[in-house]
């Protein structure tokens, strides 16, 4: 289902590569606006002192770039293998320490990854809904960081750990309490993204 | 009340507006080609004598105009006309300079009379304005009539041109932004817009709507995450952070729709752009070296400098309008806080320190003020900071958090996001916590970004 899902999409993917390679103006979909035509000439005369001014274009059509998002390789572990065997990394309130809870949960990782040397992770980095976007999307980031850290620490080839961080804008659970909040503060692992 | 003096010339004020070439229509009315350009108001009397007591409150400091019902020609569909006439008059009202009279003249003008200066002088407006809607098929020609009712002086005579189907809100506010300017000597902000970040399934996408939340239309179709797009200084191109890619990073869509990768050079995040006053540099947030710091991209030759150097968080570079200090947010004292340095990076001062989490600077056009997000008992408030007293002031109150303030290109407002009616969306306010109003509905909206006026 996957393999015909992806042929599917191949097309758009590669255009999605195309924009995200580093390459400079891409052309897209996009199409300017056409400029509103003038209005025909009043069958009256033009008078003196009055001027019409026709409105141009403002630019930014409503044809919305088209792209993909990148498709899941097939790696020596599935997703749901990686999900179980690994284990989320939680984090007090705007803080990237490890606590001894999750210092014990890396250690076990850690053992998990050096049995699976031929596997790569991409750690994500989570917040919870409190503070900014821009704030969480760099705490987000030295809390992947933190446990990429610690991990090399206890032996895992750094080459074999990526980092991403999503802010705020993938909680684990939606609701607006501490409840929520505490398990969306976290770290997780998951396979990463196609290159 | 508004104070005046805060506003203060962006140096290039004339609103260009209008691209194509102009085409002359007939004038149906004999006014004075060229109206003499009357003095903005004066900043230190916002009473005005000339008033009989029609308009009260707040609005007896603003300037009292009348705006009727717009007029509708031969073949103009009436609802047209209402449309127009009432986007017009609702932009005069959220510009805050004036005070609108009743459109039916307080009951005192006989319908026949409505379009007759001295009538409304009679009931306290300083300024009449008259709309009309003609059409010619499919185009349609909105002229607007500005008279000073003491004397009937008519100080504005224009037309504009469009489309009946697309362009009447275009129309009506670029009326408007001509009012604005003729009244008061500020570019009106009627034809602003403003960039944001809404939920689609699970991705979010880059949306555009009006200064006035009309016409919201989607930009990106990627499915993926986009965040905290930032308009560059000609309101021609957004800089916004993406999921395209492997990593975040930060892209550039112009208004024709080409989509440049700005790919700063490596790490695993690279967030927060801000264009700088002159367009020619971005600031923006970047892991590359270990953490995030605050680095400008030239954009015409892309090479990079870093500014900051400290093992803190530092993001949320946000330029000071003469492009010569970045205001950025570190937690090098522990807590997240707002600091100011040289655009080269030097003299980093700390700006606030009253409370744990000061976050998301946007420094005010005018240079004078800094607003910036605060949690103040557990709630994120927008503060606003005036840099030549210190004083702060919280411009939000009632529930939920507020977010990402923005301000308008004339000062007088910003646009930011809050939870307070549960569900996210934008919101926009006048700088002293007055007239807030909301913007969206429906979707999650978050990360507005406010256009400059568009030259």
């Amino acid at each position: 289902m996957r393999a015909a899902k992806l042929g599917l999409w191949l097309p758009i993917i590669v255009c999605s590569l195309l924009l995200t390679a580093g390459c400079h103006k891409k052309k897209t979909t996009f199409t300017p606006e056409p400029a509103p035509a003038a209005p025909a000439p009043s069958a009256t005369a033009p008078g003196a002192g009055q001027q019409q001014q026709n409105l141009g274009t403002e630019g930014f059509t409503e044809k919305p770039l088209t792209a993909n998002e990148a498709a899941t390789k097939a790696g020596p572990v599935s997703a749901v293998e990686l999900a179980t065997a690994l284990k989320t990394i939680y984090f007090a309130y705007d803080s990237d320490a490890l606590s001894d809870q999750a210092l014990a949960a890396l250690t076990a990782d850690a053992g998990w990854l050096s049995a699976h040397p031929d596997v790569r992770v991409q750690i994500e980095g989570h917040c919870d809904e409190r503070g900014t976007v821009e704030y969480n999307l760099a705490l987000g980031e030295r809390r992947a960081a933190s446990v990429r850290d610690h991990l090399a620490r206890l032996g895992v080839a750094a080459g074999r750990l990526e980092i991403i961080s999503y802010g705020k804008e993938r909680p684990a659970d939606p609701g607006h309490d501490e409840a929520a909040w505490s398990k969306n503060r976290r770290a997780e692992f998951r396979l990463p993204s196609a290159p | 009340m508004t104070t005046l003096h805060r506003i203060r010339s962006r140096g290039r004020d004339r609103v260009l507006v209008l691209l194509l070439a102009a085409t002359p229509i007939v004038s149906l009315a004999q006014q004075p080609s060229q109206p003499p350009a009357p003095q903005p108001p004066a900043p230190s009397k916002p009473g005005t004598s000339d008033l009989t007591g029609v308009i009260t409150g707040a609005a007896a400091a603003k300037l009292a105009i009348a705006v009727p019902p717009a007029e509708a020609s031969a073949g103009v569909r009436l609802t047209d006309a209402a449309e127009i006439g009432q986007v017009f008059r609702d932009d005069l009202d959220f510009t805050g300079w004036f005070g609108l009279l009743d459109p039916q003249g307080e009951g005192r003008i006989s319908p026949d009379r409505l379009r007759d200066p001295a009538a409304w002088k009679a009931v306290g407006a300083m300024y009449l304005a008259l709309a009309k809607l003609s059409a010619d098929g499919a185009s349609g020609r909105f002229r607007v009539q500005l008279l000073e009712t003491t004397k009937g002086q008519v100080l504005l005579d224009r037309t504009w041109g469009g489309q009946l189907s697309t362009d009447l809100r275009r129309l009506a506010h670029v009326a408007a932004d001509a009012v604005v300017q003729q009244l008061t000597g500020q570019p009106g902000i009627a034809q602003t817009r403003i960039a944001f970040v809404s939920e689609e399934g699970q991705a979010k996408e880059v949306f555009l709507m009006d200064y006035d939340g009309a016409r919201v239309r989607q930009l990106t179709v990627t499915h993926t995450i986009n965040l905290s797009p930032n308009w560059s200084p000609d309101a021609r191109r957004l800089a916004f952070l993406s999921f395209l890619g492997r990593k975040p990073s930060i892209y550039l869509l112009d208004e024709t729709g080409a989509v440049t990768t700005l790919n700063p050079g490596g790490g695993d995040l690279n967030s927060a752009p801000e264009f700088s006053p002159d367009g020619r540099r971005l600031a923006f947030s970047s892991d590359r070296d270990g953490n995030s710091e605050i680095y400008l991209m030239d954009l015409a030759t892309r090479r990079e400098t870093r500014l900051t150097n400290n093992p803190a968080i530092d993001t949320s570079p946000c330029w000071a309008p003469d492009g010569r200090q970045i205001a950025f947010t570190s937690d090098r004292s522990g807590s997240p806080q707002i600091y100011i340095m040289g655009a080269d990076g030097t003299g980093v001062r700390r700006l606030t320190f009253e409370g744990q989490y000061n976050e998301s600077a946007a420094w005010s056009p005018e240079g004078g003020r800094i607003a910036f997000v605060s949690r103040i008992e557990g709630q994120f408030e927008i503060v606003v900071h005036d840099l030549a007293s210190a004083k702060e002031t919280i411009i939000t109150t009632g529930r939920g958090d507020k977010e990402n303030p923005r301000w308008a290109p004339d000062g007088r407002r910003l646009v930011f996001a809050s939870n307070r009616d549960r569900v996210w969306s934008i919101y926009s306010i006048r700088d002293d916590g007055s007239d807030l109003r909301r913007l969206t509905r429906g979707a999650p909206a978050i990360t507005p970004d406010w256009s400059p006026v568009r030259r």
